[in-house]
């Protein structure tokens, strides 16, 4: 099962679209990272966090319908017209588009936002909107009405495992022949819990996040959504080829052809143990989450870079903090004379299962 | 090789195990109540389908929660059944995959009011609900090695799950994967479902002129998908086989189905055409059927245009409520028995019939003709998941 990265949409702490994301990558755009104060088990403190800002939303939707649309759906709407629109694509069938969607942690915000009611006016104050749109496939439902997709409709939730989850999905759909396209989507929202949790993981006065400091807690929480247009066939403006996607515990490298590896390595201590313990090699090796933020659908991003990095024929230097032989290099010219270039997205979860997701070009 | 059916379970209101419940549902037994376990500040409390505690013992880990107790509970009859322990499943390439609704909450209400209140939550409490995710609880708890996750997509949840178990045994991705849905009833879908006035303040009514809306209720299903040839390689009986899934979005609104099932149609011919069938090899459609009035209007007709207006239909959310993630699972488990059992059971609840629905729900327990199961699922969002079970008598 294989499938053809058509086009990408992102949103992240590094703006809208996959132009801004690559001028993070070479490091002449900075991610946009806010400061608030939120109060701990240690007394108030102040804590950072990688935020997005969806601006030009409404090339695509009018604005007025905007106001009713809260912020994280807003992230996956952007990054969806995004992806189609960076594909060139002009579907003919949407019964034949799926849409598939993951997230580690929902609408976060809109259902603490639905909490907040209960608490401050009573339980007969339960806001239906909120209710509603605090449903974890309500951003699919949402996206598939605005772009009229009425293929299959699916979202996922599987902590760090979530990626892997709707890629090895949407190639199944596409290998069944159910359908053409797929609309494959990752994301997550920040709320002020993320901070207080990300304390209650070690991480104090963390100033940056050092991915490949895997002893070391030094995450700081992040938001965005990154969505790609999925086909069966090629065409001249694709990424790349999603080759396999393979998730559990018995995901070695040992036997991948990889020439490249993105780790989703994020500052996060009870991961790291996993990576650390890989025998990592000392060329090829790559983490960008110092870019976009700790969230568990990390693998995502990595999977925008890796598909812009065969696409331009480079490997961008690594974000954050942390030695290793690519981090050092600097940027990299791929050597696409020697036949196909594997890349492998690489991501542990707590419990040390893992999943590799590998694209190549 | 098909992705063969050897063992399911299943915990709702109306019993703890497969033969309870079905034994419920012969008799007609149904007692939805007023909430026990949670608490809410209404004036009036709509009824719900709540499982008493005395059927929820299990031993489990501290910090456990109730929705993924309901699923061991399933998981551990469902293995029983297809005569299969712990140390076989370590063996093997076992999938987790789980349809849910409230098993995938970060922050349950309860952490989020002490973190409000600058009650400073612990660590562990904070993260209960995170870690609780149902996949892949299961999949630590049982030691699997193969792909786990869990299925967000609201009502369909659990149908989404089985049928993607398919997808896994069918590519050859998994040997065997534990498929199903869980839910456990909570403050925030009572409360939520509450503020869209859609639930019924009566026992529900699916497909009766005068349904006023559902009633919510908690429970987990499991079916144990694995490969034909494995399961009989290994002396495994087939009690069925999921022979066909289709899903389609409706694109037309938030929460409301489309007026002519534009999407259900759609799921449904992808469904048998995936399994190879026709309309009338059908020999009983499990329906939605939540006693909505949008729901079943269009369900109903939906389902007459397809199948004719003859066809057997039940609804078993009369005897369950609507367990929303877990409902697509207990709904294909409670197929799979009928088929067993050759009949299907009453619709409780319903007397009047509405010719916008335009279809007329079991009103005995009823004698099916032939092997095929046809399940229905509708979710918020507009998606529509249609599974096809075939039964092994």
């Amino acid at each position: 099962m294989t499938a053809h990265v058509l086009g990408i949409g992102t949103v992240s702490a590094l703006g809208c679209g996959i132009d801004s994301f690559k001028s993070g990558l070479e490091g002449t755009a900075a991610p946009l990272i806010k400061e608030e104060e939120i109060k701990t088990p240690s007394g108030r403190i102040r804590s950072k966090a990688f935020r997005t800002e969806v601006v030009g939303l409404d090339r695509f939707m009018p604005k007025p319908k905007l106001r009713r649309i809260d912020n994280f759906l807003q992230t996956a709407l952007m990054a969806s017209y995004l992806s189609i629109e960076d594909s060139g694509l002009e579907i003919e069938d949407k019964t034949r588009t799926g849409v598939i969607f993951g997230s580690g942690y929902g609408a976060l915000q809109t259902s603490l936002s639905f909490f907040d009611d209960l608490i401050d006016y009573g339980d007969k104050c339960a806001s239906p909107t909120q209710f509603a749109n605090s449903v974890h496939n309500s951003l699919v439902s949402n996206v598939s009405i605005n772009l009229k997709l009425q293929g299959p409709c699916l979202t996922v939730s599987a902590l760090e495992m979530t990626t892997a989850s709707v890629f090895s999905t949407a190639l199944a759909w596409l290998d069944s022949g159910a359908v053409d396209y797929v609309l494959a989507g990752v994301g997550d929202e920040y709320s002020k819990v993320n901070s207080y949790a990300a304390h209650l993981m070690g991480a104090e006065g963390v100033e940056a996040m050092k991915p490949f400091a895997f002893d070391e807690c030094s995450y700081i929480p992040g938001e965005g959504f990154v969505t790609f247009m999925l086909g069966k066939k090629a065409s001249p403006r694709q990424y790349g080829r999603i080759d396999k996607v393979l998730s559990g515990k018995d995901t070695s490298l040992a036997d991948r052809e990889l020439n490249a590896l993105f780790l989703s390595a994020n500052g996060d201590k009870e991961t790291g143990r996993y990576y650390k313990a890989l025998e990592l090699p000392h060329t090829g090796l790559f983490s960008y989450s110092a870019l976009y933020g700790g969230m568990p659908v990390g693998q995502g991003f990595d999977l925008a870079a890796a598909a812009l990095s065969l696409k331009e024929g480079v490997y961008y230097r690594s974000s954050g903090h942390g030695i290793t032989a690519s981090n050092q290099a600097g940027p990299i010219k791929i050597d696409m004379t020697k036949g196909r270039t594997h890349i492998g997205c690489l991501q542990y979860d707590k419990d040390g299962n893992c999943s590799l997701i590998s694209i190549s070009g | 090789m098909f992705a063969a059916i050897t063992g399911f379970g299943c915990i709702c209101a109306a019993g703890s195990s497969i033969g309870e419940v079905m034994m419920s549902l012969y008799s007609g037994k149904r007692n939805p109540a007023p909430p026990k376990k949670i608490a809410a500040g209404l004036e009036k409390l709509p009824p719900v389908f709540e499982i008493e505690d005395d059927l929820c013992k299990i031993n489990s880990p501290k910090g456990l929660t109730r929705t993924n107790r309901l699923l061991q509970i399933a998981l551990e009859e469902a293995l029983k059944q297809a005569d299969i322990n712990r140390e076989q499943l370590a063996g093997k390439r076992v999938g987790v995959i789980i349809g849910t609704t409230v098993g995938c909450t970060m922050v349950q209400e309860s952490v989020y009011r002490d973190y409000k209140n600058h009650r400073d939550p612990h660590k562990e409490s904070l993260f209960q609900g995170l870690y609780n995710n149902p996949a892949l609880y299961i999949s630590k708890e049982y030691g699997l090695s193969g792909p786990a996750t869990s299925i967000v997509n609201a009502c369909s949840s659990g149908t989404d799950a089985i049928g993607m178990a398919k997808g896994w045994i069918d590519s050859g991705l998994c040997d065997m994967v534990i498929a199903g849905g869980t839910d456990e009833l909570s403050r925030t879908t009572y409360l939520g479902f509450n503020s869209l006035l859609n639930t019924s303040f009566e026992a529900c009514r699916p497909f009766d002129k005068e349904r006023k809306g559902l009633n919510l209720g908690e429970g987990a299903g499991v079916v144990i998908v694995e490969n034909s040839d494995l399961a009989a390689r290994e002396g495994r009986k087939r009690l069925g086989s999921v022979a066909g899934y289709g899903s389609s979005g409706d694109a037309y609104h938030p929460t409301a189905p489309h007026p002519a099932g534009a999407g259900l149609i759609r799921a449904t011919m992808f469904a048998l055409k995936c399994a190879g069938l026709q309309a009338e090899a059908v020999s009983f459609i499990n329906a939605h059927g939540t006693s909505t009035v949008e729901n079943d209007k269009v369900e109903g007709k939906v389902i007459r245009q397809i199948f004719s207006d003859s066809a057997t239909v039940v609804s078993t959310k009369s005897y369950t409520g609507h367990t929303l993630g877990a409902a697509g699972a207990i709904e294909a488990v409670l197929s799979l028995q009928a088929l067993l059992d050759g009949r299907v059971t009453a619709t409780a609840g319903y007397e009047n019939f509405d010719e916008e629905c335009g279809i007329a729900p079991t009103t005995e327990t009823t004698k099916i003709k032939g092997n095929i199961a046809l399940s229905n699922s509708l979710a918020f969002g507009g998606n529509n998941s249609v599974l096809l079970l075939k039964g092994c008598a």
